[in-house]
This record gives structure tokens, C-alpha cells and sequence, in this order.
């Protein structure tokens, strides 16, 4: 009887475990083995996946890979993009408490859809455009700070090295600003009213409610945004591939070019599997960083 | 009143955001237009051609490789990509191409046992796309894989046994590879089909309304060059439009440019050696520098569009106002010209002579190629030799690439581009075709290197970009290509 309820039990778990086992199995196949065998190559002296020897040199690929110049560079490039891309928030926000004050519902809805299209728009759609828009002579850009300054502008925004980081955030801001846009207005819309309706019985004026209701508010709504847009940062590989010609190699100048594209390069152009292994291991562990002391300072472990 | 202001705010910025969209397209295009309707010139008579030597060929050499068989399969990026099975036709020009299915087709008449599988991708990421491919085991041809060495089969033995091949073929891809044979010699690691000769496409209006002489191709040397951009460029005395001297290749290809201009000062910067250890670059010297200057100097008489690719926006039209552009294609540019039939408007030219050393006086045009490998774990090798062998040297095979509007790199059909294009343009790309030794390729030469000194490539781009936009001089080019590259071979444990 015993045995029977047990086996019955099992049988009922292993329906469950079932519909589970297709999922793990994906998740071990195609996420966790081949980063493991990252892991693994990582420490091996490896050309060509697949063919040559593959040799044990322990460490040896990480020392490379730190002590070398482009590396360096493509990881500050990365952290300075990705810092520079969170422009986008603040203007999201801004944008959203603009729109949640229309209050007609349809005229809403119509900026709401205008201001997220850019967002549908593929990566290499948006660089084509932008290439043209930034270009340095009668670019729209540099046509209008010629007409605001009066005199003749013709900076490359994606050809300059100076300019070329501004360039590419604008493209960037452009392209994100309706998601965080979107985010910021759902939030702002589930703030209770009765918050607002207290403060303006105490006398607060619009300014004021902003301040010190709305902002604090949103404070979730801002960690997340953070948190998704570092990593998005620290993993931007197509608009800066694309600028730089279908090369990683960060046109102009490698200012644009990212831990990712110098894996990339270090993959497929010039294949020495070890070395980019180690610098995917690399940004694996940054992110992880970056993301925990996001979590950390933003107060996301604290119980509430 | 306050909402109608918000709306109006609103709707302000969204404008000037959808402005920011809309404003891209405008400057390109036009040029285009004119062509659509003037170039349904198909290929007619050379289809007809084809069908007789379809048939000739056919009853020369039916069933002759009825003693192979299997299945060949074959992976990779070019022109089986960019005509598909079936045929294709160019928006712009209307031209027509034939489809690979005639390759197929061709295959079946002489190997009726051999299934041929061929797996066309585009460019994007083709080299991640090719090792994959080779990792995977089921590929036997890798097409254009020569400089993916350690995947592909080195072709030295299968030439040397079929010691009559080489008479037939213009050239082969040659490489350098230390796992395979010592570095200071080249080693066939794949078979050219098609060549790409880089060469300068000459508007002879601009010329002519400057009152500066054409350009003699097979004498004309750097200084030449330097000195019709440079008259060349400025307002037009006829037209009173602002012309440009010249287009270099493009600047993501930047490294191209130096290619033929290296070349041309005969700046060899290599001591090879039997292993990369053994081996040097010594790119910081006073010939490189000159080379760089002089790529840099090309930037008074280029259009300001150049840098970001969108100068050639409307080339090979009427009224384009580039007198020179440096092209990797001239069998396409051809194409186009004689869509928009302005075939005497434009002429064809090799790039100028190499100054010194031992191919002194010849043209500094190289090859850009289109070729095919066998995958070093392939288990049909020999079938996949045979293969290559016939893309290179089968008539039915060659006329339809010349369809393809592209050139082959057999030696008998290249005597005939006369009958596809006017014989001013035939002449100029047999000259270079003839003239340029077999080896030199835009991935291996005397003066240039991809394969063996990492990231040398992509740093040459970037320093002639940078030189360009005036933030680097040579000295500090050459001292971060230099240091790069050192960089890299410190890394080869």
C-alpha cells in the first residue's frame, strides 16, 4: 500500500518534472556548457575552435589580455559608452511626466506611440539614418548648430574621433529614448493620486509634488532602467560595428570600439579563440561587478 | 490654455524627433534613376553563346567523372550568394544574372553520380559563418575560406600532380602559414574563380573641361595621380560645378588604399622567416611614412563626404563630379556605365607604376579574388580537387561567370572579356591582369600581409582614417600599428 502511494506520488512529480526537463535541458545545452567550455578555453592557448593543438597555459591568456593596450582601451571605451548612454533615463522621464500631463487620453496614446517608434526601428536602419543626419558636411545636426551659431559647423560625429562617443550616444538616446520613456509613464501612472491630492490640500505647488512625491516615487522604476541599461551598455556591439564600417574594429579611431567587438575581432577576424575567451570571461565578470553594486547602492537587498 | 501649450510643446519635440528619421534619404539616389529603364540589356546573345557551348562541351566531356561519386557540399559567401539558384536582377541597372543552377546543372552533365549541395550565405560575419561551417565536419568546400589557415587543405600537392592546371588559371590564393610550411614561402590554400583587379575609373568630361590629359595607364606613376586630383579638383570651368580629383577605396577599407600605394613605392616591410618568432614587420621606416603621407594627402582633392562612404552616392552618372575613383570592381562599374551608357564618357585604369624594385615599371593594381578551399576534414577531398578544378577550367563554367558580370580567372577566357565589354575597358583590365604577377593579392604580397600579424589590417584602417581627419601624423601611425602588431606577436605563446 505504502509502496503503491509512493509510486503513485513519484508518477505525479515526474509529469511535472516533464515539462520542466525540456527547459533545463535547453538551458544546460545552450547556456551553461558552452560557457563553461568558455571557461575552459579561456585557459587554453587556442586558434581555431576545433582545429591545432589546444594547450594548458593557465593564466596566462588573462595576463595577456590585461597587459594589452587595445583591450585597456576597449573597456574603457565600454564603461564611458555605456555611463554616457544613461542620458537617456532622465530625458525618458522628463519626456513621460510631459506626456502624462496631456490629458486628453487619444492625443496621449498618439505622442505615447510617436515618441516609442524610433524603438521598433532596426539597429541598422537607425545607424543608416544617423550616418546621414550626423554627417560632418550639411549633416542635419551641423545645419542647425550652424544656424544657431551663425557660423559654419561641420563636426563628424561618427567620423571624428573627438566627436565620435558624443555621436554615438545621440544615436543611442535616439533609439532607446521611447522604451525608457514607456517604463517611466507606466510608473508614473500607478503613483496613487490620493498622494498628490493630499499635497496639494497642504499647499505644495506642481514643482514642489515633482520634487518630492513623483521623483521618489519612481525610484524602482529608476533602478531597474539603470540596472537594464548598464548592461545593455556593456554589451553594445551592432550600431558601433555598423559605424564602424562592418568592422570591429571601433571606427574612427577604436574610440567605439567595445569589449564585445574586440572579442569579436579576437573570434573571427584574427582567430585566437584563448585570448577572446579571456576577454569574454572578462566582461562576464564586469557585468556581474557593475550589476552588483548597482543592486548595492541602489538598495535593492534591503528588506523593506 | 496650458493644455493646448503642452501639446503644442509636445508635439514640437516629437516633430523635431521624426525630423531626425526623415532627413536621411534625400542627397542619394537620383543619379539612379535614368538607368532602370535603358538596362533590360540581358545577356541574350552570350545565353545563346552558352547553349552552344553547353553543347560542345557537353559531347566533349559527358560522364567523364562517372567514376566519382557522392555528395559534395559546399559553404560560404560571393557570388553564388549574390545571383542565387535561379538568376537575379539588379534593381537599379536591370541587368540580368544567371542563377549557380547552371553550374549545377553543368556538374550533373559530367559527374552524373555526385550530388552537389551548395549553401550560398551572404557577406555579413562570413568568417564566424565559415568556421562553424568547418567545425561542423559536413562541409568539404569552404568558399572564399584561404584565410581561415588552419581549416583549409593546402593545395600545393593536388597542383603539383596536375602539373598542366596552371597553365589554364590566372592565378591561385596564396597564403602564408608556419603550421603548414615555413613562413617565407607562399602556399596555394585555395583556387581563385573570379578576380577583382583594383583599378581607377576615369571621368573623361571632368578631364577634358580642366583641359588636363587623359591618363596613360601603363606609364603613369604616383606623382601623375597626385597631380590630376589635384587639377581636377576645384570648380569645373564648363559647368561651374564643384568637382573632386579623386575617391580612394573606400575609408573602412582604408587599408586597401595602402595596398596599391605601398606596392607602388615598393615598401617591403617584412623579413620572413621559417616561423612567426623568426619573422618581422618593420613598419616604422621613411618609406612608410611616405606611403601614409601621400594616402593623406589625397584628402585636399576628395569630396568631404568621403570619410563617411556617401560620396559615390551618385557615381557613374552624367553628372557626377568625381574625376577619379579607385574601384575594386571594375567589371560591375562597367555594367552600371553602360546601363546609364555613358560608356565613352568614363575609361578604365590601371593604378600607376611601382617605382622600384624587382616589378619596376608595372602596374601597382592588386587582386581582390573570389576562391574556393577544400575543408581540411572533409572526406571527399579528392572530389572536392575536382571541383575546383572544374570551376576553373570548365567553358560552360566560365561563360557564365563572364554573365555573371564578373571576371574568371582562366587564362583563355580572359581573352574573350572583348566580346562582353567595348575593348577600351576589356584592354586596360587584361593589362592588369596580364601584367600583375600571380601571387599579388589584397591579402598577400610583397608589402601587405592579413594573415599573419593580427590586427595589422584594421590598424592600418584606422590610422589612415585618423591621418585623414588630421588628429594622428605619420610618426604616430606608424609608432601604433608598429606597437599593435608587436603587441600580437608577444601574445603567440
Amino acid at each position: 500500500m505504502k509502496h503503491q502511494t509512493l509510486k503513485l506520488k513519484v508518477k505525479k512529480q515526474m509529469i511535472w518534472y516533464s515539462f520542466l526537463i525540456v527547459s533545463i535541458l535547453t538551458l544546460l545545452i545552450l547556456t551553461y556548457i558552452p560557457m563553461l567550455t568558455t571557461i575552459k578555453y579561456s585557459f587554453h592557448d587556442v586558434e581555431v575552435l576545433g582545429y591545432g593543438d589546444s594547450r594548458f597555459v593557465g593564466m596566462q591568456n588573462y595576463k595577456t589580455i590585461m597587459s594589452n593596450a587595445s583591450f585597456l582601451k576597449s573597456t574603457a571605451n565600454t564603461l564611458l559608452l555605456a555611463a554616457m548612454s544613461l542620458i537617456s533615463i532622465p530625458i525618458g522621464f522628463i519626456l513621460a511626466t510631459l506626456i502624462n500631463n496631456v490629458h486628453w487620453r487619444k492625443l496621449q496614446s498618439f505622442f505615447r506611440v510617436g515618441f516609442y517608434f524610433p524603438n521598433i526601428i532596426t539597429g541598422v536602419s537607425v545607424v543608416l539614418i544617423f550616418q546621414v543626419v550626423l554627417k560632418a558636411n550639411g549633416g542635419l545636426l551641423n545645419n542647425a548648430l550652424s544656424f544657431l551659431t551663425g557660423q559654419k559647423v561641420s563636426i563628424g560625429w561618427l567620423t571624428d574621433s573627438h566627436y565620435s562617443r558624443f555621436g554615438a550616444t545621440i544615436l543611442n538616446v535616439w533609439s532607446t529614448l521611447g522604451y525608457n520613456m514607456l517604463i517611466n509613464l507606466a510608473s508614473l501612472q500607478s503613483i496613487p493620486g490620493e498622494i498628490y491630492e493630499a499635497a496639494e490640500v497642504d499647499g505644495a505647488n506642481a514643482f514642489k509634488r515633482w520634487i518630492y512625491i513623483t521623483i521618489p516615487q519612481m525610484t524602482s522604476c529608476f533602478v531597474f532602467l539603470f540596472i537594464t541599461s548598464i548592461i545593455n551598455g556593456l554589451a553594445r556591439f551592432t550600431d558601433l560595428f555598423i559605424i564602424g564600417g562592418n568592422t570591429p574594429i571601433g571606427r574612427p579611431g577604436g574610440t567605439l570600439q567595445t569589449i564585445l567587438m574586440y572579442i569579436y575581432q579576437f573570434s573571427f577576424e584574427t582567430p585566437r579563440y584563448g585570448i577572446a575567451s579571456a576577454g569574454a570571461m572578462i566582461l562576464f565578470l564586469l557585468t556581474f561587478g557593475v550589476t552588483m553594486v548597482n543592486l548595492k547602492i541602489t538598495g535593492f537587498f534591503k528588506e523593506k | 490654455m496650458k493644455k493646448r501649450g503642452y501639446c503644442f510643446m509636445m508635439a514640437a519635440v516629437l516633430a523635431a524627433s521624426w525630423l531626425a528619421g526623415c532627413s536621411g534619404s534625400s542627397s542619394n539616389g537620383s543619379g539612379t534613376d535614368a538607368v532602370k529603364d535603358q538596362s533590360s540589356q540581358t545577356t541574350s546573345q552570350t545565353s545563346a553563346d552558352t547553349e552552344s557551348t553547353k553543347e560542345t562541351g557537353a559531347e566533349e566531356t559527358q560522364g567523364a567523372g562517372s567514376e566519382f561519386s557522392g555528395t559534395l557540399k559546399m559553404y560560404g559567401p560571393g557570388l553564388f550568394a549574390d545571383v542565387g539558384q535561379d538568376g537575379t536582377i539588379d534593381m537599379i541597372t536591370g541587368v540580368k544574372k544567371p542563377g549557380y543552377q547552371m553550374v549545377i546543372d553543368r556538374w550533373e552533365e559530367l559527374y552524373p553520380n555526385v550530388e552537389l549541395v551548395i549553401e550560398p550565405i551572404p557577406w555579413d560575419n562570413w568568417k564566424a559563418a565559415l568556421q562553424t561551417a568547418a567545425i561542423s565536419g559536413d562541409v568539404d568546400i569552404l568558399i572564399h575560406g584561404a584565410s581561415l589557415g588552419p581549416v583549409v587543405e593546402p593545395l600545393g600537392p593536388y597542383v603539383k600532380r596536375d602539373s598542366d592546371y596552371m597553365d589554364q588559371v590566372t592565378m591561385m590564393t596564396l597564403r602564408r602559414n608556419a603550421e603548414l610550411a615555413p613562413l617565407n614561402e607562399v602556399v596555394p590554400f585555395g583556387v581563385t574563380i573570379t578576380l577583382n583587379p583594383v583599378m581607377v575609373v576615369v571621368n573623361k568630361t571632368i578631364f577634358e573641361d580642366y583641359g588636363i590629359p587623359l591618363p596613360d595607364y601603363k606609364t603613369w606613376t604616383l606623382d601623375d595621380l597626385m597631380e590630376a586630383a589635384k587639377a581636377t579638383t576645384g570648380t569645373d570651368p564648363k559647368t561651374g560645378k564643384e568637382t573632386y580629383g579623386i575617391s580612394p577605396i573606400k575609408a573602412s577599407d582604408a587599408f586597401k588604399n595602402y595596398i596599391w600605394s605601398s606596392r607602388a613605392k615598393n615598401n617591403e616591410i617584412f623579413e620572413w622567416g621559417d616561423s612567426i618568432k623568426n619573422s618581422k614587420m618593420n613598419f616604422i621606416g621613411d618609406d612608410t611614412a611616405e606611403v601614409l603621407n601621400y594616402l593623406t594627402e589625397f584628402k585636399n582633392y576628395t569630396s568631404p563626404d568621403y570619410i563617411e562612404g556617401l560620396d559615390l552616392a551618385a557615381a557613374y552618372t552624367e553628372d557626377h563630379n568625381i574625376a577619379m575613383v579607385v574601384v575594386e570592381n571594375p567589371y560591375n562599374v562597367y555594367n552600371t556605365l553602360k546601363a546609364n551608357g555613358l560608356e565613352d564618357q568614363y575609361m578604365l585604369a590601371a593604378l600607376p607604376q611601382i617605382e622600384d624594385g624587382p616589378y619596376k615599371g608595372i602596374t601597382s593594381s592588386h587582386f581582390g579574388d573570389w576562391h574556393m578551399s577544400i575543408c581540411k576534414n572533409s572526406s571527399n577531398k579528392e572530389l572536392a580537387w575536382e571541383f575546383l578544378k572544374f570551376m576553373t577550367t570548365d567553358p560552360v563554367v566560365q561563360q557564365w561567370i563572364m554573365e555573371t558580370y564578373s571576371i574568371p580567372a582562366n587564362i583563355a577566357a580572359n581573352s574573350t572579356l572583348g566580346d562582353y565589354m567595348n575593348d577600351d575597358f576589356a584592354d586596360a583590365i587584361k593589362y592588369v591582369i596580364e601584367t600583375c604577377p600571380g601571387g599579388f593579392s589584397c591579402s598577400e604580397n610583397e608589402c601587405y600581409d592579413s594573415g599573419n600579424f593580427g590586427t595589422f589590417m584594421n590598424d592600418l584602417a584606422t590610422v589612415l582614417n585618423e591621418m585623414y581627419q588630421g588628429n594622428m601624423d605619420a610618426q604616430a601611425a606608424m609608432e601604433f600599428v608598429q606597437k599593435n602588431v608587436d603587441d600580437y606577436l608577444s601574445t603567440l605563446q
